[in-house]
């Protein structure tokens, strides 16, 4: 019988525990389900798949002009800081209930719904039995989380462990010639030549992840971190008004205004809309508003380059 | 006989103790006036000004803090009931929409403050503090004792509760929002976090206090409140001083606009007894 049991229990340890007590896999799977059910949100007419869009890097553009972009969830749990300009979101399960259930802006709508949204989870008989460990029997569920917060923690905890596997592979050109298995043709090579030094992006799109600030907080100024780099020439968004001020609607500060979390440049090259607003629709275009003291031929080579984080282009 | 002597000191020593640890539940109902002195409910129409009424959908608010002074001058804090959704650790949740406007709500479950205090005293003032104490202020309220489980009176980007909101529309179909809570906040949620700007307005009501039964009535003056408010151009509130109606109704609360702190004068959104109609 031990013999029977050692090795479950081990594989168990291996696969990692969600907080419930349930392997992460299939919090995950959970997860993956919920994310794409607009069961989650107040009005049941969207989901987080409907902004997040899988095959925009699970982001997406202004859903209207004058709005703000929604930020891709590639890579989300390899962020030190949630959110766009938010620096006091770390944790993924924070920035989930503020998606659910946060009012401004109101993304699920389901603030003070609790009871309406286990109740909806109850009535589906894949979430009674799966997510809410009840039976389903003759159109009722049966026993399992009666608790409205605890079926609201179930429901972050899942769509946390969906997210936790939104990690965009590390098999890019770039990565792949930084790690000397293959070399980059010579545009993309002068184009590295400029993100590492003379245009100097990897100042604030360091790291792994192409995003991590190398200024200093006196640098930065302010009261945010320096992974949040303020938007030059301003650019005011109408909706929601709070988002448009960057990280000075929490910190009050004018220096503040409209910082915004730097993102990461992987896969960006399949977008067609860069900036908080959405209104850059190209990358080159995004690159020489960034970098208007270079030539357009500088412009080319850093864009070859960025591509380079965004091919072959391979679906998390 | 002096066996006797003893026996009636030791029973009038034992008396006072169990006199002095006697205690009386008592009430303390919250009503909601407008303009026109009618009692404020959800979905009714809520008279600010003799022109500008609006709608109501959500008022609530966190109470803690909660003392009362006896006739020897000394403060006395009361003892909360156990099992009640809206009451624990010091704080009450009071609900003036009636619930009926939020499905996380019962109706007429948060309209008062039960509580008890010690019997046989007189009691002259309350005082008590808007909005949630600060070492429960920056909880999951998914993970938190009923009373701080309701995720429309969480603040989830300024990562604290709201202590009071006001949700409504104006003409127009507009909609107007007041939220108060502590803002200027820096640190990681889960961690630690800290609020440069607390917030927190604090009250004193005068009155004799549960003189002719064990109910007595405050009442929040929604007028009081919004005193000043352009309502040519209404911009509402959400915590900072720099937005739209905040400074204007951070003054009303006697509070600073500037440091969050008390301003040394005294508010008068809340008035003794139950003065509606």
């Amino acid at each position: 019988m031990k013999l029977k049991v050692y090795p479950f229990i081990l594989y168990i340890c291996m696969m990692g525990c969600g907080p419930e007590g349930t392997p992460l896999a299939t919090q995950a799977h959970l997860g993956e389900r919920l994310f794409f059910d607009p069961v989650l949100s107040l009005h049941q007419d969207r989901a987080c798949a409907s902004c997040h869009n899988p095959a925009d890097s699970f982001g997406g553009p202004p859903q209207a002009p004058g709005e703000v972009s929604i930020p891709s969830l590639l890579d989300v749990s390899r962020q030190r800081r949630l959110g766009r300009a938010n620096p006091m979101i770390a944790q993924l399960e924070d920035q989930t209930r503020i998606a659910l259930f946060g009012e401004e802006p109101a993304e699920m709508g389901m603030s003070g719904a609790t009871h309406q949204l286990m109740r909806r989870l109850r009535a589906a008989p894949y979430y009674c039995v799966q997510l809410l460990g009840g039976v389903f029997i003759h159109g009722n569920c049966v026993d399992g989380e009666h608790d409205a917060r605890g079926a609201s923690v179930r429901v972050i905890h899942a769509l946390s462990a969906y997210q936790r596997t939104l990690t965009f592979p590390r098999t890019t050109l770039v990565d792949r010639w930084q790690r000397g298995e293959r070399t980059l043709d010579d545009e993309a090579s002068a184009g590295a030549a400029l993100f590492y030094a003379d245009a100097g992006c990897a100042r604030c799109h360091g790291g792994d992840l192409y995003a991590t600030s190398y200024t200093t907080e006196a640098e930065a100024e302010g009261g945010a971190p320096p992974d949040y780099v303020r938007v030059f020439p301003p650019r005011a968004v109408a909706r929601p008004l709070r988002l448009g001020l960057g990280v000075q609607a929490m910190t009050s500060d004018e220096r503040d205004y409209q910082r915004f979390k730097t993102p990461t440049l992987r896969g960006i090259a399949w977008r067609g809309y860069y900036f908080h607003d959405g209104m850059r629709v190209s990358l080159h275009d995004a690159i020489a508003f960034h970098a208007p003291h270079l030539q357009a031929y500088e412009h080319a080579q850093l864009a070859r380059f960025i591509e380079g984080l965004s091919e072959p282009r391979v679906q998390p | 006989m002096n066996d006797m002597r003893c026996l009636g000191a030791l029973m009038f020593l034992l008396c006072l103790l169990i006199s002095c640890d006697r205690q009386r539940d008592v009430e303390v109902r919250v009503v909601a006036r407008d303009a026109r002195g009618n009692a404020v409910a959800c979905g009714q129409e809520l008279l600010l000004d003799p022109d500008v009424s609006m709608s109501l959908k959500k008022l609530r608010f966190y109470v803690h803090g909660v003392a009362f002074r006896d006739t020897r001058g000394q403060w006395i804090s009361p003892h909360q009931p156990k099992g009640l959704s809206h009451v624990g650790d010091g704080v009450w949740l009071i609900d003036l929409d009636d619930g009926l406007c939020d499905l996380e709500f019962s109706p007429q479950t948060h309209l008062s403050m039960p509580m008890s205090l010690p019997a046989g005293r007189e009691y002259d003032a309350m005082r008590f503090t808007l909005g949630v104490p600060e070492s429960l202020n920056h909880l999951d309220p998914l993970k938190s004792s009923p009373h701080l489980a309701h995720t429309s009176m969480h603040w989830g980007w300024q990562a604290g509760y709201r202590f009071l909101r006001l949700d409504g529309t104006l003409k127009g179909n507009t909609p107007y929002a007041t939220h108060l809570g502590s803002t200027r906040c820096t640190g990681e949620v889960g961690e630690t976090v800290t609020c440069a700007r607390s917030n927190r307005p604090e009250f004193v009501i005068k009155q004799p206090w549960f003189e002719s039964g064990d109910v007595a009535h405050i009442t929040l003056d929604v007028v009081a409140l919004f005193e000043g408010v352009d309502w040519s151009a209404p911009q509402g509130c959400m915590g900072n001083a720099e937005d739209g109606d905040c400074a204007v109704i951070l003054k009303n609360l006697a509070l600073d606009p500037d440091t969050g702190s008390l301003d040394g004068t005294t508010s008068r959104i809340f008035l003794a007894g139950d003065a509606t109609k």
